[in-house]
């Protein structure tokens, strides 16, 4: 049997954009347990507890770190704790991203979808993979600092439909942009995290392109350990067949072209 | 101390069960639970063939509450019988299976699939709020309620449990409806059908536009009921509505209650049933609750 419920510090907060911000807790026995792309379930003071992806993880300072973007009173609530309060989670989470094989990520986010992101970039730095990291804001002013990213070794790009930063349209139109002159080969894994719109535009793009996809989907959830079946999602087989999954066990990340998303 | 309880004449070791659609069929919480803790395990809702449920957003936190709309999703019963209750029956000695259907006819097929097999009871769903047809829409008849019990109960041998709708005028007629059509127990209550609103879009935040409530927002009404129930049925009454602690449990009992379940509270503690097992523990000891049947409907009332 594995133990899932840990009691986490918080050990630092910085802002990120007006809205957004990093939080590092301090966690000994989880620092290390996570695969990129698995999530917490967080005590956030409410009745149930609430997902986040894992942003970073560094089992030498026995650390974890959330990326929480403020969209309610359950993240306001976390992002008002103070340091050394205590926070129940359960974790980790899901199914996470896998990299057996490629040589080569180009990673998507769009706001809030870029912290996921963050740890794989983190682990294909370990693994020797080359990585590209494509972010989508809304606006110049809800941009994370550029040295945020600078660990990961990685070649950014920041874009936004309003302008000022490296790519002026959204983190698809960039993806498109980045992709114009570049060959795919099956060595190569996109990634993406972010706003439905997005996914959608990275899994058509997948499709076209005829290379690998995961796609990490944010969705809904009441218990995150596939016990309500709150948060399911549609995934197509190869032999047509449409079955309904759990995002929070069967996911949250998925073989992104396989996706049927409701607006499809 | 010893919690165990009789039901339906076997020795249940304590009067926890998760509830109905909180657990799916149990095989998600064995990885990081004893499901043995459990007086009983409840299956997941099954019915006659496989269900998708209702389209996403199906779930929603609300103030001391959940909101669901998930819409019985379930594998159905061919393979619930071969890759799910095998399972269950092999982590527990008393397994209740609940089940739904369209009409009293698909009740009946389920009961008659489930007759052969080594299950505790079934547990009717005659209150599921986010379908169209069956569970809530027969449950708030007391007229179906009973035809639904007594056509089961001419095709099984096991205790029957008719768990009934919160959402209706009187709660008690239901109850009394249900025990006689043959029901063994009644579990009450359901959730309450309920809605949340987004400004932003302008629209319910659930697809499937109402949803039913769950949580500790739920907990005096479900109290009510089932004291009220318990003054007028003779058989035994499953309490459950909003129970996320020992003490929750005691209140269920003393209402009337002789057994208790506990559905959403399982999303926000892996080890609940650990947990409350041990405040049961901690409050019979400090309130002297030597034996279950002094204590179960001794709630001692006001007098007007």
């Amino acid at each position: 049997m594995k133990e899932l419920e840990y009691t986490i510090y918080l050990k630092d907060k910085a802002q990120l954009s007006p809205d957004s911000y990093l939080l590092k807790f301090s966690s000994p026995e989880l620092a290390g347990q996570f695969q990129p792309g698995q999530f917490l379930e967080v005590d956030c003071g409410g009745y149930i507890f609430r997902p986040f992806g894992l942003m970073a993880q560094d089992p030498d300072q026995g650390e974890i770190c959330l990326g929480v973007k403020v969209v309610g009173p359950r993240s306001l609530y976390l992002t008002q704790l103070s340091l050394g309060q205590a926070v129940k989670v359960h974790a980790p989470l899901g199914q996470g991203f896998r990299l057996d094989g490629y040589e080569e990520l180009i990673a998507v986010g769009g706001g809030s979808g870029i912290f996921p992101l963050y740890e794989l970039l983190h682990a294909c730095k370990q693994q020797g993979i080359q990585t590209y990291l494509i972010c989508g804001f809304r606006s110049e002013r809800e941009a994370y600092p550029r040295e945020l990213f600078a660990p990961l070794e990685s070649e950014v790009y920041f874009s936004s439909d309003q302008g000022g930063l490296d790519f002026t349209g959204h983190a698809g139109a960039c993806l498109e942009n980045f992709a114009a002159d570049r060959s795919f080969s099956s060595k190569t894994l996109l990634a993406a995290c972010g706003p439905m719109p997005l996914l959608t535009f990275v899994r058509d793009f997948a499709r076209k392109k005829q290379v690998d996809c995961q796609l990490s989907l944010e969705e809904n959830m009441a218990c995150g350990l596939g016990l309500c079946a709150g948060c399911s999602v549609d995934v197509r087989a190869e032999n047509g067949d449409i079955s309904r999954v759990r995002c929070c066990l069967e996911g949250p990340v998925f073989d992104g072209r396989r996706l049927v998303f409701p607006t499809d | 101390m010893d919690h165990s309880i009789e039901l339906f004449g076997k020795t249940l070791s304590n009067p926890l069960m998760p509830a109905s659609g909180c657990f799916a069929f149990g095989q998600e919480a064995a990885t990081y639970q004893d499901l043995g803790l459990w007086g009983a395990l409840i299956s997941k809702t099954v019915t006659l063939e496989p269900r998708l449920g209702n389209p996403p957003p199906r779930v929603v936190e609300t103030p001391s509450g959940l909101l669901n709309a998930i819409g019985l999703q379930n594998p159905g019963i061919d393979r619930f019988l071969c890759d799910q209750l095998p399972f269950m029956r092999t982590h527990h000695p008393a397994v209740i299976v609940n089940i739904a259907g369209n009409s009293v006819d698909d009740y009946v097929q389920l009961c008659e699939r489930l007759q052969d097999q080594d299950i505790f009871a079934i547990e009717l769903n005659l209150s599921c709020p986010n379908v169209k047809k069956g569970g809530m829409a027969l449950g708030t008849s007391p007229e179906l309620i009973r035809q639904v019990t007594a056509a089961c109960k001419g095709v099984v041998d096991f205790p029957l449990i008719a768990k009934l709708t919160p959402n209706v005028t009187d709660i008690v007629s239901c109850a009394l409806a249900a025990q006689e059509g043959g029901a063994d127990a009644v579990s009450l209550v359901n959730t309450f059908l309920g809605m949340a609103i987004d400004l932003n879009t302008r629209r319910p935040v659930l697809q499937n536009n109402t949803g039913g409530l769950s949580g500790p927002c739920i907990k005096p009404l479900a109290l009510r009921m089932v004291a009220q129930v318990y003054q007028a049925v003779d058989i035994p009454i499953i309490g459950l509505g909003g129970i996320q602690t020992g003490r929750d449990v005691l209140e269920f009992m003393l209402a009337g209650a002789r057994v208790v379940q506990i559905g959403s509270a399982n999303f926000a503690d892996v080890h609940l049933a650990h947990r409350v097992l041990e405040e049961v523990q901690e409050s019979r000891e400090k309130l002297q609750i030597s034996s279950w049947d002094t204590w179960i409907g001794g709630l001692n009332y006001w007098k007007s």
